[in-house]
């Protein structure tokens, strides 16, 4: 049987968008929320999972985002046409969109939800009617029955009851009844199980789960916990394989389900992970937003914003492909470009438009900190935005989430001539209320002040000497992303941090205050050096979290 | 909850539109046999019509991130004799139908970020959970739900072209407040179309006008959506407290739907001549595309409430076709304070004018008998806050355009010095004939409309 690695207590405040008060001066991860023993968290470095209280928690209805519905019917019925693209725009929370809490069904998505199913069946019975007729060319009712129960499982994640079999049938009787055939009757009673909540909602509890009661903690079946890896890894629905493996009921043995792990996460369909998760913790969307002055920098053009995006797909496929440490993100220096990130990365040799493997200089360059994705959509159309770059580090890597500003905040001051960012800034901290909240960013921003607004390596600023010295929230201080990297590779806050986030994407909820002993437990132990990408992951998979629900107190 | 909302409109007899005969009509001489509500009386197309005034319809725009509040919205004087700024320039043509508040403020529950100003835009509530996104009902939605009018649609709720990433998120709250802003329930947005192609097919639904085709294709949807219901009810014993509320929205969204179904659709003689805008619309011709549809839902009566975030709250939405050089929405609107960036601000918030302009043009140019679709229609047009820079709540820039049905007293400048936020939100629910006892926390509506 599974192995709990959560049993015992010990907790730190970390999990849910942390609002750090940020007159605190040690607002980080471990400071405000209550219940730490330090403010950088570190006694709770390399702390046993084992040690942290098991406090599963209930995932609400998670309704298939837009990515994953798309995924989902192209895995099931081959249907490329990406039909989410009409419904109405996922809304996220916690910076993740398949969070439940954001994920509503309204009467215009309802609408098209219906207009999607049809047309979903529609072509599935064009495309695939000899793999959907499992008994053809039979018709009768045993025929229909067999057909829609091999379907129903396929759709509905799991074996379907004998009273929702009985509902399809009567969905098939009655158009069979208005005299448009079997076919048509199969199809529409597709479109029925693609408009039915087991479907639209990829939590529903399993029947074998049975009626729970407040406060109750179970763990999974075979089949939620089939759907609850495959949305994880793949962003869609299980594949034959995996269901085969819940069918038999050997999921919750370790070895079984490691193999099905392994079998999935190097199946290229997980990169769903880069394309899920990544994006969204790292806030790329935001490079579309990125206006560099095209006086100033005319080699950007749309080409090479896509191709800044490429590369961070590519950085992450290489570590999934290689299984390497999620510590390369903040200290690696291998990447891939073409001449133009070349160029802007100072590497010679790297000609044409396809990206290539490439090492980075590791005195100036460190991982996804100094990528021309991450220091572009930082910053403004003619230079580094510090403001901007310190929220990034803070939210993405630290959990540190700063509060919006407050009422009647004035802006901050135009520069003098001769002054340094770096000077109008400090002008800008002495107003008090700016202070609060700037003192914890600014200092964060400044780590990357050696690079310019579309992140190549710079000497001076402007004929200003530059000043990269940073300061992490907890006071210790360091110059520039390379320093600040060591410093993050050896603390519990990044590791802590990143895998708040995986449990918070692979759960599709915020984590609650008590996990963040387990985030901790998990992240010290599986983001080092020795450890890889599937370590980490497979702790989160077989963590009490990821295993079990608690249906909510009444 | 609003789950008993379609039980009581198919009690209720149709009254005013003149229409075709109805879809029941016609499904009985195809002899389909489906459940239909039942209606009162079955009145051939034009025999009301005449006597009854047009019906009232009510638009709401949201643009994001404010105005530079310099000379682009520089109002002065009083009364009809104000003058507008200039980001109005558009606008000055239709003067006698355009209104425009001075000093009304915005109240957010707490410093006016984008979120919460655009969550207050049509609610007037404040906002604090930062996980699930909860706000209150919007006055649209208060506003449908008491006219509860037979239309296709209950409302139509429209918004920009897509993000690639998904809507602008602001800093510790989830992204719906941004996204959002109608909302049938605290816990229910209705989130807006992003396609103008996908909009104009829920106003004029395809698939032709073969009678067989549409009471086969009527059937099976029916056929779909009692198997939908059937499962809600087997599935919720099984869920939690918690997900009571979604499960309600999810089938009262069903019901919706199945209440499309019975609906008539509009006469399509009534669009004949409007194009399909076609998809991948750049961003201007998207924002006119979906005015074009916004204006043709209600001349055809396909609804007569629509919500248009033009872009989202926060929204980056590049102007660089205005030439603006790097005009990326909220960038500018934070950029500094150098003439350039104020002029390129102040370009943007012209932008939206014209929009508004282009709009107010199309509903003057329908004519409903007498009087035009501009006379009976309320367009209330704001953004989430005042002065973009500072996100200052202070002196919100709203407008009214057209006559209300003979409720609105357009053409003026409308003081507000001293009102609630919510009281004018109540005010134009009173307008709309929606004498609503009270909304957010108004009992007593503003009295300058």
């Amino acid at each position: 049987m599974r192995r709990s690695i959560a049993t015992g207590i010990g907790i730190i405040a970390l999990g849910l968008p942390l609002l750090v008060g940020c007159g605190d001066r040690h607002g980080d991860a471990g400071g405000t929320e209550g219940g730490s023993s330090s403010s950088d968290g570190g006694s709770e470095s390399g702390e046993d999972p084992d040690a942290c209280a098991p406090v599963p928690a209930r995932v609400g209805l998670q309704r298939l985002t837009r990515a994953e519905y798309d995924r989902t019917v192209r895995d099931l019925f081959g249907v490329t046409s990406s039909p989410a693209n009409a419904f109405p725009p996922d809304s996220s929370t916690a910076g993740f969109d398949n969070n439940a809490a954001s994920l509503t069904i309204g009467p215009q998505l309802a609408s098209l939800l219906l207009d999607a199913a049809e047309a979903v069946a529609a072509q599935a019975m064009a495309d695939q009617r000899d793999e959907i007729l499992v008994c053809a060319p039979a018709q009768d009712e045993a025929c229909a029955r067999q057909t829609l129960s091999a379907l129903a499982l396929r759709v509905y994640r799991r074996p379907p009851t004998e009273t929702e079999l009985d509902d399809l049938f009567t969905v098939v009787q009655l158009e069979q009844t208005e005299g448009d055939g079997f076919d048509a009757g199969i199809e529409v009673a597709i479109a029925a199980m693609l408009m039915s909540p087991q479907f639209l909602y990829r939590s529903v509890p399993s029947n074998s789960m049975g009626l729970l009661s407040a406060g109750e903690v179970v763990e999974l079946d075979d089949w939620a916990l089939a759907s609850r890896l495959s949305y994880f890894l793949w962003g869609s629905t299980p594949d034959d394989a995996l269901l085969e493996r819940a069918a038999e009921g050997v999921l919750r043995d370790p070895d079984a389900l490691r193999a099905e792990f392994d079998r999935m996460l190097a199946d290229p369909k997980a990169e769903a992970l880069y394309e899920g998760f990544v994006g969204q913790w790292l806030q790329l969307g935001k490079l579309a937003a990125a206006s560099p002055d095209p006086a100033s920098f005319p080699e950007f053009d749309e080409a090479l914003r896509a191709d800044m995006l490429e590369e961070t797909r590519r950085f992450f496929e290489d570590l999934r492909a290689r299984d390497g440490s999620m510590l390369e993100v903040l200290n690696g220096t291998r990447t891939f470009a073409n001449a133009e990130l070349a160029a802007i990365y100072g590497v010679a040799g790297v000609e044409g438009t396809a990206l290539v493997a490439i090492e980075t200089d590791p005195t100036e360059r460190a991982g996804v900190l100094t990528m021309p994705a991450v220091l572009a959509m930082t910053s403004g159309p003619e230079k580094p935005n510090i403001v901007k770059r310190g929220v990034w580090l803070a939210e993405a890597l630290l959990c540190v989430v700063p509060p919006p500003p407050p009422d009647g905040i004035p802006p901050a001051p135009d520069p003098t001539p001769g002054e340094t960012e770096r000077e109008r800034l400090e002008r800008h901290r002495a107003d008090p209320s700016c202070a609060s909240c700037h003192q914890l960013i600014d200092p964060l921003g400044f780590t990357f002040e050696h690079y310019d607004a579309l992140g190549r390596w710079r000497t001076d600023d402007e004929g200003q000497a530059i000043d990269d010295e940073g300061q992490l929230p907890d006071g210790r201080t360091y110059h520039g992303a390379v320093e600040l990297a060591e410093l993050l590779a050896s603390g519990p806050e990044y590791p802590t941090c990143v895998t708040d986030k995986l449990v918070t994407y692979a759960l599709g909820r915020t984590t609650t205050a008590e996990e963040s002993c387990m985030t901790t437990a998990i992240g010290t132990e599986t983001i080092t050096a020795d450890a890889s990408l599937s370590d980490l992951l497979w702790a989160i998979v077989t963590s009490d979290a990821f295993q079990t629900e608690r249906m909510p107190a009444q | 909850m609003r789950t008993t909302r379609t039980t009581s409109r198919t009690q209720q007899p149709r009254a005013t539109e003149p229409r075709g005969p109805s879809r029941r009509t016609f499904l009985r001489a195809a002899g389909v046999a489906v459940a239909l509500p039942a209606l009162a009386s079955l009145v051939p197309r034009g025999a009301r019509a005449g006597a009854e005034p047009a019906p009232k319809r009510f638009v709401a725009l949201f643009f994001p991130n404010g105005t530079t509040q310099r000379q682009d919205w520089a109002l002065a004087g009083s009364g009809t004799g104000y003058t507008m700024g200039t980001a109005h320039a558009a606008l000055a043509p239709w003067k006698p139908w355009i209104s425009m508040f001075k000093n009304l403020n915005g109240d957010y529950g707490g410093a006016p970020d984008h979120s919460r100003g655009t969550a207050s835009f049509l609610t007037g509530a404040p906002i604090n959970d930062q996980i699930t996104p909860l706000v209150d009902v919007s006055i649209d939605q208060a506003i449908a739900e008491m006219l509860d009018p037979d239309t296709l649609l209950r409302s139509l709720h429209l918004g920009p072209t897509p993000y690639p990433a998904g809507p602008p998120s602001d800093t510790g709250w989830p992204s719906g407040y941004n996204t959002y802003i109608s909302w049938s329930s605290p816990s229910a947005p209705n989130a807006p179309l992003e396609s103008a192609q996908v909009a104009f097919d829920q106003v004029f639904v395809p698939g032709g006008t073969d009678p067989d085709v549409a009471a086969a294709r009527l059937r099976r949807r029916q056929s779909i959506l009692d198997h939908t219901l059937v499962q809600v009810d087997a599935i919720e014993p099984r869920l939690g407290t918690d997900d009571a509320h979604k499960l309600d929205e999810y089938l009262t969204s069903i019901r919706e739907v199945e209440q499309q179904l019975q609906n008539m659709p509009p006469d399509p003689s009534c669009g004949s001549g409007s194009m399909a805008p076609g998809d991948g619309l750049s961003f201007p011709d998207h924002t006119k595309a979906m005015l074009d549809v916004l204006a043709l839902a209600l001349q055809c009566d396909a609804t007569r409430i629509v919500t248009y975030s033009m872009d989202y709250g926060f929204g980056n939405k590049d102007f660089t076709f205005l030439g603006v050089g790097n005009g990326k929405h909220h960038n500018l609107s934070h950029s500094g304070s150098t003439p350039e960036i104020i002029a390129n601000h102040e370009g943007i918030v012209s932008w939206y004018m014209e929009q508004l302009a282009y709009l107010v043009g199309k509903l003057a140019a329908v004519d409903e008998g007498g009087a035009t679709l501009l006379d009976s229609s309320i367009v209330y047009m704001g953004s989430d806050v005042g002065d973009g820079w500072s996100h200052s709540h202070a002196d919100l820039p709203m407008i009214l355009a057209g006559g209300g049905g003979g409720a609105l007293d357009p053409g003026r400048l409308i003081d507000a010095t001293g009102a609630s936020y919510d009281s004018v939100l109540l005010a134009l629910a009173h307008a709309m004939d929606a004498p609503l006892t009270g909304f957010s926390g108004a009992s007593t509506p503003f009295a300058g409309l």
